[in-house]
């Protein structure tokens, strides 16, 4: 199989920047602020009971 | 010592899992014609299973690059509800703030949401382990997988069923952890009816979204049940 190896780089930067663009969204939004807003905090910690149960179906 | 060899005890579940899918990723690339540079460097700089997976094929398929960042967003896109529990508590971790961020992928925040810090570890310290003990070993399964995966004597058809071991146990501790269980119910009903309507390819993003939603609508009701959430900053 012919790899074209400038493009097959470009889509791994692409990738990586993507992913880690997405992964910091949240700390890019609200990271900054001294008090993180009542819901944001909520949030945190109502979501990973149903991320678990989400993620299960997953694998 | 004590604390690494606490953060090491919190990932064996997870050993498992990563090395399957990091080998099977290796062998994947090897595959497809790139070497075992390819796979160690996606390791390193990606580091999400299913879309080091998908990459493969995008590489070798020539989809022009905007549909590449537009796919990557929405398969990744999980990601932005995991961060939303750990603002607060990474960016007190000083220098390892920006690692803790970009290496938080489904099994580490499904680790940080399960464990149980002892009075005699330091609890970021034992972050950060994790973080990077998890990475290592996903880096190391990806070049390995892509140098020598095809070589293995053994069959390793039903290895992957220790992720789903893992998981089982995660949801059993998170139904125990609260009080109120609408949050996993909302996580219940979303999965298995965008399962079903959408597919397993196709339902996550769905499901995470009416999930936050009803939590959302459902926040006084959560907040009034005896214990509710407690927030833990």
């Amino acid at each position: 199989m012919t790899i074209n190896f400038g493009y097959s780089v470009v889509t791994l930067i692409t990738v990586a920047s993507v992913t880690g663009f997405t992964r910091a969204l949240p700390y890019i939004l609200f990271g900054r602020k001294k008090e993180l807003p009542e819901l944001i905090n909520y949030l945190g910690t109502a979501l990973p009971a149903s991320i678990m149960i989400i993620l299960w179906f997953t694998v | 010592m004590k604390t690494f060899r606490f953060a090491i005890k919190q990932i064996i579940p997870l050993l498992f899992s990563y090395i399957f899918v990091g080998i099977a990723f290796g062998i994947l690339i090897r595959k497809a014609g790139y070497s075992a540079k390819w796979a160690c460097f996606s390791g390193i700089f990606i580091y999400a299973g299913s879309m080091q997976i998908v990459m493969v094929s995008l590489m070798t398929s020539g989809v022009p690059l905007y549909m590449v960042a537009i796919m990557t967003f929405f398969i990744n896109a999980r990601h932005i509800f995991y961060g939303l529990g750990f603002v607060d508590k990474f960016r007190r971790m000083g220098w390892k703030y920006p690692y803790m961020v970009l290496t938080l992928t489904d099994e580490v925040y499904s680790v940080f949401c399960s464990i149980k810090y002892t009075e005699d570890v330091d609890e970021h310290k034992v972050n950060f382990y994790i973080a990077l003990s998890c990475h290592l070993l996903w880096i190391f399964s990806c070049t390995f997988g892509a140098m020598l995966g095809q070589m293995l004597p053994f069959d390793m058809r039903g290895i992957d069923f220790s992720a789903t071991a893992f998981f089982v146990t995660v949801c059993v501790n998170q139904w125990r952890k609260f009080d109120s269980h609408i949050p996993a119910v909302a996580g219940l009903v979303s999965a298995v009816l965008f399962y079903i309507l959408l597919g397993p390819g196709n339902f996550i993003l769905p499901a995470l979204s009416s999930s936050l939603i009803v939590l959302m609508i459902k926040k006084g009701a959560i907040s009034k049940e005896k214990g509710g959430v407690k927030y833990d900053n």
